[in-house]
């Protein structure tokens, strides 16, 4: 039997964070920490965008210029595949908060 | 120099790249990006406040994320997790023999008045035969699964945490739990001796003192000006914590003896034996009194473990031939 490919889930933070970000159409670790109204912490803000990255959810680059000799920031977007799975997933619990209401 | 420059130089020596570019630069940057705008805030607290928050952010990612990201990295890591399962499947093999021949012997003797007290008393003499059996169990288990082997850094290192652990056990063991055994498995026996009408006055000796009190004890020996037996219980002190380190030491010989050549391996192990025998003859030849003078004790309490690593460190040290390929 072939093994099946396992369904994509998003946790809360996760959602949160592409909601977000196709809002904002592109934004920095921090400005997302900022955004979320403290939802998002700055110490796992970037724990949490490293795995959506390695799903394919999110997809970054550095910025062009840093300020004063600084480290380049990093600039995060939503990818298709992340604006995909969040209109599934928030189709998916419109419809089991709709069940779970009956 | 920017803020964060130096943890970053700190976490490129203990992260993986990936780690670096997903975790630690953006957070380094952000750091960076905050004091460079905060710089013209004349409010201090505020400046210090942003950049603590900075830091923190940092700290917590090292401490929460760092450990989960390098046992994933170790398990991904088919080779180190091989070495190090192979070891521990050795090693936990070892102990088990060991540990039931070192408690077998004495269990027919032992005559509990029923099963429940049988199996107390031997309960009561498992952490003696685990002190002996948990470092010489690492070590076979260590020998037997690297000895001819290629050992990733990773493998040793993880091995090498293990033995640190085994050894803080060690110390636990033979501090904690070996005088508590050894007193509650005396008082067993005279319970029973006076149920049956002998009674038994329980005097403690040094393997029943707690670490401090056999220091206690050593010192107002040594103020009574009794250096025999102040030097005894001096050395036992000092015994009683080089013990502890006995996992390491052992470990480290391991990795050099499953590193050497058997010709080279038997001329050093021989030597250390050779040594470790004239240590003995020295020791038991020696005037107790010389005991009383701290150094004394300290010394030929650690002479084996420090034996055991010097000849561990000189397997690791020497220079192998590379060798000869084909047979032609």
């Amino acid at each position: 039997m072939p093994r099946s490919r396992p369904i994509p889930t998003l946790s809360p933070k996760q959602s949160l964070i592409l909601e977000l970000l196709i809002d904002h159409k592109e934004m920095y670790g921090l400005e997302l920490v900022a955004a979320s109204r403290r939802r998002l912490k700055r110490g796992t803000v970037y724990v949490t965008l490293g795995r959506m990255e390695e799903k394919g959810l999110v997809t970054s680059r550095l910025e062009s210029t840093a300020d004063a000799g600084g480290l380049p920031r990093r600039i995060y977007q939503a990818t298709p595949r992340g604006r995909a799975l969040l209109a599934a997933w928030r189709q998916l619990t419109k419809h089991l908060i709709a069940e779970f209401a009956r | 120099m920017m803020p964060g420059h130096r943890l970053r130089e700190w976490a490129r020596r203990v992260c993986s790249e990936e780690t670096m570019i997903r975790l630690i630069d953006p957070l380094i940057a952000d750091l960076q990006y905050e004091a460079t705008e905060t710089s013209r805030d004349p409010r201090r607290r505020r400046r210090l406040w942003i950049l603590a928050a900075g830091y923190f952010a940092f700290w917590k990612v090292v401490a929460l994320h760092l450990p989960w990201a390098a046992l994933r990295r170790f398990w991904n890591s088919a080779t180190a997790g091989e070495g190090v399962a192979r070891a521990l499947t050795y090693a936990a093999l070892a102990f088990t023999v060991l540990t039931l021949l070192l408690t077998a012997p004495p269990l027919p003797h032992l005559h509990g008045r029923n099963n429940a007290e049988q199996a107390w008393l031997f309960v009561l003499l498992l952490p003696q035969a685990v002190a002996l059996s948990m470092p010489v169990a690492l070590f076979v288990g260590v020998v037997c699964a690297l000895r001819r082997r290629a050992v990733t850094t990773l493998a040793r290192r993880t091995i090498s945490v293990l033995a640190v652990a085994a050894s803080l056990a060690m110390f636990f063991i033979i501090n904690g739990l070996v005088p508590a055994s050894g007193e509650a498995f005396r008082e067993t026996l005279a319970a029973r001796a006076a149920l049956e009408g002998r009674q038994y006055v329980l005097e403690r000796g040094p393997m029943e003192l707690s670490l401090l009190e056999v220091r206690r004890q050593a010192l107002a020996l040594k103020r009574e000006s009794r250096p025999r037996q102040a030097g005894w219980l001096l050395l036992t002190f000092h015994q009683r914590v080089s013990l502890a380190a006995a996992p390491l030491a052992l470990t480290l010989l391991a990795f050099g003896l499953s590193r050497a050549r058997v010709r080279m391996a038997a001329t050093i192990a021989g030597t250390a034996c050779t040594v470790f025998v004239a240590w003995m003859f020295a020791a038991s030849n020696m005037d107790r009194a010389m005991l009383s003078h701290e150094w004394v004790a300290i010394a030929l309490a650690w002479f084996p473990p420090v034996l055991l690593i010097a000849t561990g460190m000189a397997l690791l040290t020497v220079r192998l031939k590379p060798r000869a390929t084909g047979s032609g």
